[in-house]
């Protein structure tokens, strides 16, 4: 009986090394399937050296699906000075916003292009950005534009409603108000494929920041909304949006910028109304 | 030794600085800390600092999209009537609306960035000094001769020569 039960072990033991080594030569066995990444790269430390492109060549046999998986697979096993940003690697953080295949989008959730091996993947920064390194562009600019929206909830009365004391209300319709707004994750793909932001990008705020502008303007609770609206009415915050769509038609979370900008013209213009809250938002500070 | 360090990691400072004291070679630290005080250094930012813009641009586009809306209807209508009175009326909506969207190309364009204080400036008063003479000639066509609808009309009803 032991001697069964343990030779049945080896039995089961020998089965799965052996499997295990079958999945090792059939990988090793399969052919290599190099594809090449032609990356844009840019040292500050070497300001006489030009940007120029560099050709990584990858074995998507031996790498994840993603872009992004290439990218790190290069900086850990070819390349360790390869400069980029990463950091969730799903899809919500933005930090791997770059320029593959000349569309703006996040390295993390586009896919290799696995069914033509001889065309090269591209990769540059977020176009019309100022470089720090490599595919790391300065966002300085449009984080200080985020800033400038004061992208916060504000209230008149917030001296009688005392924070942590009670909810603001909020009704079911004016919450779906927000949706496709607060989705936002900031990476920048959008604002950086306008070209409106590439000319005017000092003064213009562009789709990302504008759309979170909107955001503020038209959540019930806020009641800051003519003083946001009146901060956005010169002729560049705003108007300098032509509707050209690139900030739409490249957004890797499907958001549509361009309309919320449309929305704030109307808002600007009295063409539209924000409407009074479906619920009166203080209502229970007010016990 | 600090100083050095801190100018070597800094790519902040223009390269010639560095270089000239390189090619100079021998006192090294002391010319630097001769011809630079660090407090004297202005940091250089890569990212362009917003500009604030002033103004109330929100007539303009009411205005602009009201027109676009007008000339949508006026168009038809003129060359439907064809008086001299709607072809002033069809001139000048055409010109300002053709204004407006050329001085916005304008100012898209043709930015101080670039171009500096005065072109900018120049390039909106060439626009509407072309748009002026444009309104004149298109005014001038619908006092002294048959206006701008009938000549259109009528260049459309050239037949090839036979």
């Amino acid at each position: 009986m032991a001697l069964a039960s343990s030779s049945s072990k080896m039995l089961l033991s020998s089965s799965f090394f052996g499997s295990l080594r079958g999945i090792h030569t059939t990988t090793s066995v399969c052919a290599e399937r190099l594809k090449s990444f032609d990356i844009y790269r840019y040292n500050p430390e070497n300001p006489n050296e030009k940007p120029h492109m560099q050709t990584y060549k990858v074995d998507l046999n031996a790498c994840g699906p993603m872009v992004l998986d290439a990218l790190i697979k290069i900086k850990n096993e070819m390349d360790p000075t390869l400069t980029f940003r990463r950091s969730c690697r799903e899809g919500i953080c933005g930090s791997c916003a770059m320029n593959i295949g000349g569309t703006n989008t996040l390295a993390c959730i586009s896919k290799i292009d696995a069914s033509n091996l001889n065309k090269p993947v591209k990769i540059y920064p977020l176009p019309h950005m100022y470089v720090v390194k490599d595919l790391v562009p300065d966002m300085n600019n449009f984080y200080n534009q985020y800033r400038s929206i004061q992208p916060w909830l504000q209230r008149k009365n917030e001296a009688t409603e005392e924070k942590g004391n009670a909810q603001y209300l909020q009704s079911v319709d004016d919450r779906a108000k927000l949706d496709g707004l607060y989705e936002c994750i900031l990476c920048a793909c959008c604002s950086t494929s306008c070209p409106s932001y590439w000319w005017n990008g000092d003064k213009y705020l562009g789709p990302a920041v504008l759309m979170q502008a909107y955001r503020w303007i038209i959540d019930s609770r806020d009641e800051s909304t003519q003083a946001r609206l009146d901060s956005l009415k010169d002729p560049f915050s705003v108007y300098r949006c032509h509707t050209i769509m690139n900030c739409t038609r490249t957004c890797p979370k499907g958001l549509n910028p361009g309309k919320a900008i449309a929305e704030i013209k109307k808002l600007l213009a009295g063409l539209a109304q924000k409407g009074e809250p479906g619920l009166e938002t203080a209502k229970l500070h007010k016990k | 030794m600090a100083l050095s360090l801190l100018i070597r990691s800094s790519s902040r400072l223009p390269q010639v600085l560095i270089n000239s004291s390189r090619i100079t070679g021998a006192s090294f630290t002391p010319i630097l800390a001769k011809q630079i005080n660090l407090n004297n250094v202005r940091p250089i930012s890569v990212s362009p600092i917003r500009q604030s813009a002033t103004g109330n641009h929100v007539a303009m586009w009411q205005a602009e999209k009201a027109l676009s809306l007008g000339l949508l209807g006026l168009i038809p209508a003129s060359f439907l009537v064809s008086t001299q009175a709607t072809d002033y009326l069809v001139s000048l909506a055409l010109v300002v609306h053709f204004h407006w969207g050329m001085e916005s190309i304008v100012t898209d364009y043709v930015r101080e960035c670039l171009f500096g204080k005065f072109v900018p400036k120049a390039a909106h008063a060439a626009l509407l000094l072309f748009s002026a003479a444009t309104l004149a000639g298109l005014f001038m066509m619908a006092y002294n001769d048959q206006g701008l609808t009938k000549t259109i009309k009528k260049i459309w009803a050239i037949q090839p020569a036979k």
